[in-house]
């Protein structure tokens, strides 16, 4: 049975991207997205890396299908929260090359730090919020928490969560590399639904809430799942879920935390059943 | 909503390892600068680092700097493995670069092994017992500083008993020849604020703090230091390298941190700068500052401490947090090191210079900035 307690808010999924080679081929190249042009007109386009480009794709996307035009939102209230265990590391090898061959190349430098792609992306919408860069694929619910926080406490009105995995020599010769079959550029978009304020939880329940998911006072229509800390690409895992569900008709997906599990995010969508 | 307080400090740096040395050098305005005795930086016309001499060794630096640091940390808290074992403890770890020196050596194929930086944060959490998974922040120079915003957070929402909050980054020719590619370092000496800077120094480090809440902190019946009373993080999304020169996205960054913390500008008594001593970064960070704190700039102390330990990197935010405890403790601000005359613009700055100085320090704001556009900021609250 669900309950929500003190001043909860849901996460609502409202947008969802995950690039992923559709062939045999396990790597992705920006060039074979049409997308690519909308960027390729921006300034600072020669600069950034692969990586970049493929995650401003995700990002275009998944804005797109959360219905938002960034431009109309408050820049500063829009926040990003990234992760990836091996950043760019195919540019941390060119500069150790251009390092050992003498002839040093700075951008190499600069697009190697692990936050570049975040930065990126950052700087093309102009997203002056929370920038933030997790390195690791583990952090999936502290990605949620830390989203959960910055729309709960309304310094963000969106938060975009992504993760992101590029091959590189250095991933092919990692000892856990043989856990990433293929590249991905996964991106998520994150509203807050809030109002569940202990006292007032049935006439939210009734109106609102209900309205947007047809909860019904026996909830068991709401299918719950539950991702724990043990998962690496969660946040792919989730992205690749609500990419089936919605095939399947599901619509509104949101997310919440239990307060007093707080090890455990639930994931609830809306029925096409009801 | 919890009240934040810290209770351990740990400390690796090139002015001292372990928090009494650097506490001194600190007071006696020492720097920890010199040519660096390990890197082969003959190639290049800069040669000034700041290195941590007591850990020797290229193989496990990283690691050996953060275990140091935390061991400290844990000891200086006393936090016992009981206490560890039986609470939920986090560890979050901040760095710009992890354990890259030892990825260099395996890409030059003079070891067989790196790793990554959240395989340092695994491998802590193994040595001493914490059952939960590390948590790590790479956002280059703020990476630790941000370490510490998610801690407090982590302290608030009560997701977590006790969270040591780490940085580290290790000094490497690869992050060397970075800066020196980008016509960041000094050539000369790092002088923060002053009207003839010309650059950085890079440095080296770890340290780190234990967070908890007041109310856990007194059950204990620990020392607290201070409270990590405030945070915030901001983007200028404007350039990969430069600051913004507007310096709007610094501004938003000090007034949210103290917004957040229930402070008014008026009641600081400390700015610990990011102060690189680079030529915009420097000029960026005194826009800002005049802007938030405007009149109170001429009475309010401002210093950077990266003329001592150099500039480390992604570990800077926490060896700064680390200082700021110190600072609130000993009742002491620090000076400037290399600091001679401002710029003319800044020049009513209450800069601190040549001696640190005996104070009451009430609240503290330390700041730090990152390519990229990230902008990080916490304030300190004496208990």
């Amino acid at each position: 049975m669900l309950s929500l307690e003190k001043n909860e808010i849901l996460l609502l999924i409202t947008g969802v991207e995950i690039l992923q080679p559709n062939d045999s081929n396990n790597v992705l190249n920006s060039k074979k997205f049409k997308e690519i042009s909308l960027f390729s007109k921006w300034e600072k386009f020669r600069q950034i890396n692969e990586e970049a480009k493929l995650m401003l794709i995700a990002t275009k996307n998944a804005l797109d299908d959360a219905k938002v035009d960034i431009n109309k939102l408050d820049k500063t209230k829009i926040g990003l929260v990234f992760e990836t265990i091996f950043g760019s590391f195919t540019n941390y090898e060119n500069f150790e090359d251009s390092i050992i061959s003498g002839s040093l190349r700075p951008q190499e430098f600069v697009c190697s730090l692990t936050s570049f792609v975040t930065s990126a992306v950052s700087i093309f919408f102009g997203i002056k919020g929370p920038c933030i860069t997790f390195s690791g694929l583990h952090s999936f619910v502290d990605v949620i928490l830390y989203s959960y926080q910055l729309l709960k406490t309304k310094i963000c009105n969106i938060v975009i969560i992504g993760e992101w995995i590029k091959f590189s020599k250095t991933l092919s010769k990692y000892s856990s590399a043989e856990n990433y079959k293929t590249e991905l550029f996964t991106t998520i978009v994150l509203k807050s639904l809030d109002g569940f304020k202990k006292n007032e939880y049935s006439p939210f329940y009734k109106s609102e809430f209900c309205r947007n998911f047809c909860i019904d006072f026996t909830l068991d229509v709401i299918k719950e799942e539950v991702f724990n800390y043990e998962n690496s690409l969660g946040i792919t895992s989730l992205a690749q879920k609500i990419k089936f569900l919605k095939q399947q008709g599901m619509k509104n997906f949101c997310l919440f935390y239990i307060t007093e599990d707080k090890n455990k995010i639930n994931f609830l969508y809306e029925s096409k059943n009801l | 909503m919890n009240e934040c307080v810290i209770t351990g400090v740990g400390i690796v740096s090139a002015i001292g390892v372990g928090k009494e040395k650097f506490w001194e050098s600190v007071v006696k305005n020492r720097s920890g600068i010199q040519d660096s005795t390990f890197l082969d930086l003959s190639k290049y016309n800069c040669k000034k680092v700041a290195e941590v001499k007591e850990i020797v060794g290229k193989i496990n630096r990283g690691y050996k700097f953060l275990k140091t640091a935390v061991e400290e940390v844990i000891s200086d808290a006393k936090l016992f493995a009981s206490d560890i074992s039986k609470q939920k403890v986090k560890v979050i770890i901040g760095s710009a670069h992890g354990s890259l020196i030892d990825w260099e050596n395996w890409y030059r194929k003079e070891t067989e092994k790196f790793f990554s930086i959240e395989e340092l944060g695994f491998r802590l959490n193994k040595e001493f017992n914490i059952n939960s998974l590390p948590l790590c922040v790479s956002t280059a120079c703020t990476s630790s500083t941000i370490a510490l915003g998610l801690g407090l957070n982590m302290i608030r929402e009560e997701l977590a008993d006790i969270v040591i909050v780490a940085g580290v980054d290790v000094l490497t020719e690869f992050v060397f020849a970075g800066f020196h590619s980008l016509r960041a370092l000094s050539s000369t000496f790092c002088r923060p604020f002053d009207k003839t800077r010309d650059g950085l120094v890079l440095g080296e480090g770890a340290a780190a703090v234990v967070l908890e809440s007041y109310e856990h902190a007194k059950k204990r019946n620990v020392e607290i230091y201070c409270k990590l009373q405030g945070f915030a993080t901001t983007s200028d999304a404007k350039n990969f390298t430069a600051p913004d020169f507007g310096a709007d996205g610094i501004y938003r960054c000090v007034v949210n941190a103290l917004s957040d913390a229930k402070v008014e500008p008026k009641d600081v008594s400390y700015i610990n700068a990011h102060g690189t001593g680079t030529l915009y970064n420097d000029k960026a960070e005194c826009v800002a500052y005049k802007k938030v704190f405007q009149q109170y700039m001429s009475s309010i102390p401002i210093s950077s401490i990266k003329s001592m330990v150099g500039h480390t990197s992604g570990a800077c935010g926490v060896i700064e947090a680390v200082l700021c405890c110190l600072c609130i403790k000993h009742s002491f601000v620090p000076a400037t090191f290399g600091l001679q005359t401002p710029e003319e613009e800044f020049s009513y700055f209450n800069f601190v210079s040549v001696y640190g100085r005996e104070q009451k320090v009430k609240f503290v704001v330390s700041t730090n900035l990152a390519f990229g556009g990230s902008n990080a900021c916490v304030v300190f609250g004496k208990e």
